[in-house]
This record gives C-alpha cells, sequence and structure tokens, in this order.
C-alpha cells in the first residue's frame, strides 16, 4: 500500500467532491435572483467552448496552434458531423478516426 | 382494507414509474458510453504508464471521479510532486463542477438534502450536460432519471479505467489510437446539440466567441483550469447582458 498515492486519492476525492455537492443542496434551497437562473442556463455552452478551447488550442497551460495543428484538422470534419447528424456516438467515432488517420499520416 | 389496497398500488404505480425513469436515465447516457469508455481506457494506460498500480488507477477513478483531473494526478504522482500541490491541481481543475452543480439546482429545489447530495456526488462533465439538455427540453429533471444516467456514467468511467490499465502493458501510448481525442470530440458533439436544441444561434455563438476568446486572454496569466472557470463565467454574464 502506498500511502503517497493513495493521500493523494482520498484528498482528491474530498476536493472534487466538495464542488459537486455544495450548490446543488444549499442551492436547491434558496430563491434564486431571475438574472442569477439566466446566468446559470448560459453555463453549460460556455463551459463546453472553453474545454473545447483547451483542447484544441493549448499544451502544456500554453496557447499554441502548431502543438494542435493535426487535432484542429480533425475537429473540421467533427464538427461537420455534429451539425449534419447530431448523433453523439458518430461525432466520437468520426473524431477519433479522423484523428488517427492524421497522426498516421504525419 | 380497500384504502391500504388502493395505497398499496399508488406505491407499485410509483415503483414501476421509478423504474421506467431510472431505466429512461441509463438510455439516455448510452451516447457518452463510447466517448467515456475511449477516455477511460486512455486514464487506464497513463495511469499505467506512470506507475500506478491496478488498485490505485481504479481507486482514483472510484474516488476522483475525474477524467482531465486524473490525467495530471497521475502525471504529477510520477514527477513525485508534494501531495498538497497534486490535491490543489485536481481542486482547480474540477472546480467548473461548482457551477454546473448550480446550474442543476434550480430542478432540484422540491428534492431533500439527502437526494440532492446522492445527485451531487457523481456529477460530471457528461452527466451535467445531458441533464442540461433534458432541464431544457421538459423545463424538469426526474430524480431517478438523474440516478440512472449518473451510474451508468460512473459504472462505465470504473471498467473502462480498469481495462484501461490492463492494456497499459501491451499498448504503453494512448495516443497512437486517438483515443486522447475522443473527449475533444465529445465536447464537440454536446455543444452542437445544445446549441440545436436551446438557444437562439445568435446568442450562443455571442456567449462561445466570448468564451473562447476569455480563455485565450486568460491563459496569458493564469493556468487553463482557472482560464475555464473565467471563461464559463464571462461567457454567461454575456449571455445575460445581451438582449435575443
Amino acid at each position: 500500500m502506498n500511502l503517497y498515492v493513495w493521500s493523494v486519492i482520498i484528498g482528491g476525492c474530498i476536493v472534487t467532491v466538495l464542488p459537486r455537492v455544495l450548490p446543488i443542496t444549499v442551492l436547491s434551497k434558496i430563491k434564486l435572483n431571475k438574472n442569477v437562473e439566466e446566468f446559470l442556463t448560459y453555463i453549460p455552452i460556455s463551459i463546453l467552448a472553453a474545454l473545447i478551447a483547451v483542447e484544441l488550442l493549448t499544451v502544456n497551460n500554453k496557447i499554441s496552434i502548431e502543438g494542435n495543428s493535426l487535432e484542429l484538422i480533425a475537429a473540421i470534419p467533427t464538427v461537420l458531423i455534429a451539425i449534419k447528424k447530431n448523433n453523439l456516438l458518430l461525432t466520437v467515432i468520426v473524431g477519433i478516426v479522423s484523428i488517427a488517420i492524421l497522426r498516421f499520416l504525419f | 382494507m380497500e384504502v391500504k389496497e388502493r395505497s398499496q398500488k399508488a406505491l407499485e404505480i410509483g415503483g414501476k414509474a421509478n423504474i421506467y425513469y431510472f431505466v429512461q436515465g441509463v438510455k439516455d447516457c448510452i451516447p457518452t458510453i463510447f466517448g467515456y469508455l475511449s477516455i477511460g481506457f486512455a486514464c487506464g494506460i497513463l495511469s499505467k504508464s506512470c506507475g500506478l498500480t491496478f488498485a490505485e488507477a481504479i481507486g482514483m477513478s472510484i474516488f476522483v471521479y475525474a477524467g482531465s483531473a486524473q490525467f495530471i494526478a497521475s502525471s504529477m504522482i510520477l514527477s513525485n510532486a508534494s501531495i498538497v500541490n497534486i490535491i490543489a491541481t485536481i481542486f482547480f481543475v474540477n472546480f467548473r463542477h461548482l457551477f454546473m452543480s448550480a446550474a442543476l439546482a434550480p430542478y432540484f429545489k422540491k428534492n431533500s438534502f439527502l437526494k440532492n447530495l446522492s445527485i451531487g456526488v457523481l456529477l460530471t462533465d457528461e452527466t451535467f450536460l445531458v441533464a442540461a439538455a433534458e432541464g431544457f427540453n421538459r423545463k424538469k429533471i426526474n430524480y431517478f432519471w438523474m440516478i440512472g444516467l449518473n451510474i451508468t456514467a460512473y459504472l462505465n468511467w470504473i471498467v473502462a479505467t480498469g481495462i484501461g490499465v490492463i492494456l497499459g502493458s501491451i499498448i504503453p501510448d494512448y495516443k497512437v489510437f486517438g483515443l486522447d481525442f475522443a473527449l475533444t470530440a465529445m465536447f464537440i458533439g454536446l455543444l452542437i446539440s445544445s446549441i440545436k436544441g436551446s438557444l437562439k444561434i445568435n446568442k450562443a455563438i455571442i456567449i462561445i466567441i466570448t468564451s473562447i476568446i476569455t480563455l485565450i486572454l486568460s491563459t496569458q496569466i493564469v493556468s487553463t483550469s482557472v482560464g475555464i472557470i473565467i471563461a464559463a463565467i464571462i461567457g454567461a454574464l454575456i449571455g445575460v447582458v445581451i438582449k435575443e
């Protein structure tokens, strides 16, 4: 039993559970302001856009287009299939196949 | 007697409805399974290559249950970073769940504390996004539906990491098969379906562009995990400020 690794796991458990649990248990009991509720409805797309930007535009915390050139190209068919079919599974498969082909070629 | 029978019947119907919603939640999780499976494989392979044992890798998936945070934690363990440093990093990487949990809160006003606790504990990017879409379309989210969704994603993640660790002895680099891109592709798919399903397209595009620009600017100063939080807030604020 590696104490170092398990300390990280237990500590990691505590710090990931708190942000997940606190708002839904506390905020659900409070009457929220209309603007706050509207703000919260925009959170999903806003977070998603940021997450995608991190995946496609950064390498090791730094903005890098070159470091992501293949990923950016693979994103094109992925976006197109998502718009056309709106099928999550198919989108993921097209994405994986595109990047695998690109990495194989270049 | 009659009353008793009737309440018994109501209970049965209630029980059946709960099972129905639970199964529906499981079904609604299915589209995300393949993507999460790929990332889970990748996470398991990476954990293995960072020197984690099977039990440690699975333990991390069970207790931390956070894709990107696990990737980063594993490589920090490999480089022998301090425990406090790793835990602080996990905290920042996963802090975005605070906003996801807050965004779902209005749908669960009538639930007890314990019920909401059971929803929040297993909240993750994918289940949040599927739930947010459900909430937007139906104006409410059933508790048992949410539990079905959450548990399916959770078990899928644990099993996928386990398989990944085993595969890790055969495949040294998870990038070979493009598994790491599954996450990006899934986010793209979820973003496009949430634009289609909800807002006015112009407004959605403004929010997205604002969020991306904010992220690019903030990563000049802070780490990307803090950048995500800033970008999410500014993007959503713009959504409130601008008119349809």
